[in-house]
């Protein structure tokens, strides 16, 4: 029996269908457990001044991770706003990931820094550690600098792990903008919670246009760019429904590189980061979470449903373009990684949704909707379809993309409302209009060659050309 | 009628300390930060400064070292939360005239006012 | 998040055309569906935009009004407090949200201020009968508004009746349950911790973080002997008091932690050892050094921590056979605390751990 044309767009038709479907499940699953979250966390109360009582009282040390690369034209600004930092005992540990421009000369200067016989053991193997710095200055005594041969942002990290003195350490990226009591508030499901807590996150926004002053962002502005614009409402899709839902069931697959917590014992266990990967932020958390859940330790990750660190985006398009071919890099290294966790209830909630999520959501969906596109021009070229139902198929697919913009955008109005001026929203909903014929194209592309590049072979991260945080002087 | 310069960025205590001292017959001025106050010192004269430690931009201890060493004539009172030993150990080596800790009783501020304008 | 391909079941090759029509019909009717509901969510964010707007200026208004009257009443002597404070309860405190704002801006004042004037809060607290109102939420309503009220009620020392407040210590949200603990501690005229023999679930560090500023600050009581919950059933609990004993210097407890040393948990063990440490009980370093080689490596940092803080270099260097070769994280413990005891020979401790290393590695 021969298989025609028909059975194939037949089976293909149906297949389409109950992704489709899937899809518009999981956004209401999404919605509906999110909902619940914000909702409880708007109800939690603020009583008396609990961030005067939580800086007087004896938080568990932290150490705090920046990895730097190339970044001599910020450093000492970012190095500044990271030591006032509000939290009663952490050390700062920079390390330079061998940068080849003037990114220690200048700490070295500004900080006033020599170099220390310092006792420390690679308990996680990295490239040499060519000199670990300390300040001649008391008032910056708990800043640790590491010198190192370049290895990448996991090595640079596993370093930091290695030398650091304190039992939770916090990576962040060195030029994020954190809020007044961003720490105090990470730290809470550590202390919080009677099971084990092995990680933490909060709600990351865009920072781009802001008004920043001495390491604060003093107003909040819409990002001017449309690139950037739009990946505001991309990260309140990101946060405000899908992490806030995952963590809710306790699914949560990845702590944002940006800013997180983690245990620094179990992170060491479990192997450090992972320098084979471009995904190597959220490769630990799975392999930490599988990690524990292998050993049948009862433990839990947290999530704080508040903003609690801002950050620079993309604003070119080919920044962008390569940031997302090394997300999807990522995504579908950690799925290979772990691929014996998809569907298997040993894992429970992360085996039996959240990876096999990530399999076909996050990770398939752009080759899905590639070929897709492919397929159908395809029938529409050779008359198999009508131009009326390509229309309308269109149509139905941009409808629901909106949909979904929208109701982060309404979840954004409910919770955290920070985007303060009526004409900010109503710029946003036009964005949420624009994004799917604009730029998501663009994304689903670079998503698509990403994968390509993965079966060729590419390896690096890309260089991330840093315009400093815009300093936009108050009008 | 004396001049005092009110240094907090608490509201309601800004508020209060207004209410209450201008009711005891000051002329009250206000800075809700360090560098406001220190804008103010240049352009003014004050009869009393009225001070928090937990100033934005630039500190309460940075505050007092310019008033002591440029202002000298102007008694400081420091407001603040901080019971620290050690804290109002180092005001008082600043120079500091007296240290209130929050919270605070309006009728002793008052009373301790008084004492340091007469 | 992907766009997806929705397309109608019925879909099939080289059909009638018969059928087209009706995919075409679905189709759309998901289009229309599907905007609708973004239209609604638009019109939704545009209504409760415009409701915050409205609700932030009424609040804004009725806390001004509350900041300009409770300013008068406590600062100016011409105030005349009977007939102002009557009428502004009959004019501005009828609605739940005017009564909640009006809480609110007390307690700010009642945080800043302490003194005559803070007792004359509280009396203005009870005479417009804002203490009712938060009874009748802590009966009636939901959680969040439950801990809210048994804030406020703590905070004016105003007793409620037990049988109301004990349940609320084992209620389901943690919010709720740490006012609860907050309140007895507020309240208590003795015994403030009376409640740790009725928790059903472990205490965790956050609440013992408040329990403690709330002893600390807002009980003026005798402080209890924290050796009773030594042998609570709760480890938690146990853990609790041995922190506690040292941070209120109960010296006269030393005799009641020593046996811990030998408990089966490692966490009591640390704990006991590190309040013997801040008690200066200089006697427990002998047991230390003999326990060290058994303990777990948890217990065994502790050790270090305690020896650097009341031992000496020779207690210190008893430990050095006991690591094993492949502890460096006790390793490197061991020659910060040797550095830091002997800082003019730190050069050449660390060229001695650089020794070891070449050798074992």
């Amino acid at each position: 029996m021969s298989i025609t044309l028909d059975d194939i767009a037949n089976i293909a038709s149906w297949l389409f269908l109950v992704y489709g479907i899937l899809i518009c499940l999981g956004y209401l699953f999404s919605a509906i457990f999110s909902i619940f979250e914000i909702r409880d966390y708007k109800r939690s109360n603020n009583y008396k001044d609990e961030i005067a009582l939580l800086q007087a009282s004896e938080l568990p040390p932290v150490s705090i991770l920046a990895p730097a690369y190339n970044e001599g034209l910020n450093i000492v600004e970012n190095v500044r706003s990271l030591l006032t930092i509000n939290y009663p005992s952490f050390e700062i540990v920079i390390i330079n990931d061998g940068s080849k421009d003037d990114t220690m000369q200048r700490l070295i200067e500004e900080y006033d820094l020599e170099k220390q016989d310092y006792l420390f053991h690679y308990f996680i193997k990295t490239k040499t550690i060519r000199g670990v710095y300390k300040s001649k200055n008391t008032a910056f005594k708990n800043l640790l600098v590491i010198d190192k041969e370049n290895g990448g942002k996991a090595d640079a990290l596993n370093t930091g792990i290695n030398v650091c003195s304190h039992d939770i350490i916090c990576c962040i990226d060195v030029d994020c903008i954190l809020e007044y009591d961003a720490m105090l508030k990470l730290i809470k499901p550590f202390l919080n919670d009677r099971k084990k807590v092995i990680a933490s996150g909060g709600v990351i926004r865009v920072a781009n246009s802001c008004v920043i002053e001495d390491g604060r962002i003093i107003e909040v502005r819409l990002p001017e760019k449309f690139v950037a614009r739009v990946q505001v409402i991309e990260y309140f899709r990101a946060f405000l429904m899908g992490r806030m839902a995952w963590s809710r069931i306790d699914g949560l697959l990845l702590i944002s590189g940006a800013f997180g917590m983690f245990d620094k014992q179990i992170a060491i266990e479990a192997g450090g980061y992972n320098h084979n990967t471009v995904g190597e932020d959220m490769e630990l958390l799975v392999r930490m979470r599988r990690m524990m859940r292998e050993k049948n330790i009862p433990y839990k990750v947290g999530f704080v449903p508040d903003p609690l660190c801002w950050t620079e985006v993309p604003q070119s398009w080919e920044i962008l373009k390569r940031q997302r071919n090394r997300w999807t890099r990522g995504t579908a290294e950690t799925l290979l990684l772990h691929k014996k966790m998809i569907f298997n209830p040993k894992y429970g909630v992360l085996g039996v949704l959240s990876t096999p999520f990530w399999l076909f959501f996050e990770w398939m969906a752009p080759l899905i909707e590639f070929s897709g596109t492919i397929f159908f021009i395809f029938l529409l070229w050779f008359g198999l379809i009508s131009w009326k139902f390509f229309l309308t198929f269109l149509l139905v697919v941009y409808a629901f993309a909106v949909l979904f913009s929208i109701t982060a955008l309404f979840f954004e109005e409910y919770s955290f409302q920070q985007y303060k001026k009526p004409k900010y929203i109503f710029t946003l909903i036009g964005t949420a209009f624009l994004e799917p014929i604009v730029y998501h194209p663009f994304v689903m592309w670079a998503a698509v060659r990403g994968n390509w590049d993965l079966i060729i072979g590419k390896k690096s991260w890309g260089e991330m050309t840093r315009t400093g945080l815009s300093k936009s002087t108050k009008k | 009628m004396k001049k005092i310069l009110v240094i907090e960025d608490n509201p309601m205590v800004i508020k209060s300390l207004q209410f209450k001292l201008t009711k005891d017959g000051y002329d009250v001025i206000i800075a809700p930060d360090g560098r406001e106050a220190m804008k103010l010192l240049k352009d003014a004269t004050y009869d009393l400064i009225l001070t928090d430690l937990n100033l934005p931009f630039v500190t309460g201890n940075e505050l007092i070292a310019y008033v002591k060493e440029n202002l000298q004539a102007i008694p400081i009172i420091v407001l603040s939360t901080s019971t620290q030993e050690s804290i109002i150990m180092d005001a008082f080596n600043m120079g500091v005239e007296d240290f209130i800790t929050k919270p605070f009783s309006p009728n002793e501020l008052s009373l301790r006012v008084k004492r340091l304008l007469s | 998040m992907a766009v997806i391909h929705s397309i109608d079941s019925n879909w099939l090759l080289g059909y009638i055309p018969d059928d087209l029509p009706f995919v075409i019909k679905t189709n759309i009717l998901m289009t229309i569906i599907f905007f609708g509901f973004a239209f609604f969510f638009v019109s939704f964010i545009i209504l409760l935009r415009l409701y915050k707007i409205f609700r932030n200026r009424k609040k804004e208004e009725q806390r001004l009004l509350l900041e300009n009257i409770l300013n008068s009443y406590l600062f100016d002597e011409d105030f005349d407090k009977e007939k102002e404070l009557q009428r502004f309860k009959d004019e501005y405190l009828n609605k739940a949200l005017e009564i909640k704002i009006a809480i609110k801006e007390i307690l700010l004042f009642h945080s800043n201020i302490k003194g005559e004037s803070a007792i004359q809060l509280r009396e203005l607290f009870l005479r417009w009968e804002l203490d009712k109102f938060c009874k009748k939420q802590l009966e009636n309503s939901a959680w969040y508004s439950k801990s809210r009220a048994l804030f406020s009620l703590s905070e004016m020392l105003i007793k409620v009746d037990l049988d109301i407040i004990k349940p609320l210590l084992n209620h389901k949200k943690d919010e709720v349950r740490q006012q609860a603990q907050l309140y007895f501690i507020k309240l208590a005229e003795n015994e403030p911790l009376a409640f740790l023999d009725h928790m059903d679930k472990p205490l965790t560090l956050w609440e013992e973080i408040f329990i403690e500023d709330a002893l600390k600050n807002e009980y003026h009581g005798p402080m209890p002997d924290y050796s009773n919950w030594l042998h609570s059933s709760q480890h938690s609990v146990v853990d609790f008091a041995i922190r506690m004993i040292a941070k209120f210097n109960q010296f006269e407890n030393i005799s009641e932690l020593l046996p811990l040393l030998e408990h089966s948990s490692e966490e009591v063990r640390r704990e006991t050892i590190r309040s013997l440490c801040a008690l200066e009980h200089f006697e427990i370093i002998d047991t230390l050094i003999s326990q060290f080689g058994e303990e777990t490596t948890l217990v065994k940092k502790t050790i270090l921590d305690a020896i650097e803080h009341l031992g000496s270099y020779n207690d210190l260097m008893m430990l050095k056979d006991k690591i094993q070769d492949d502890e460096w994280d006790l390793k490197i413990k061991y020659y910060g605390i040797a550095q830091r005891f002997l800082p003019e020979k730190k050069q050449s401790i660390y060229i001695q751990y650089e020794k070891e290393k070449a050798l074992l590695l």
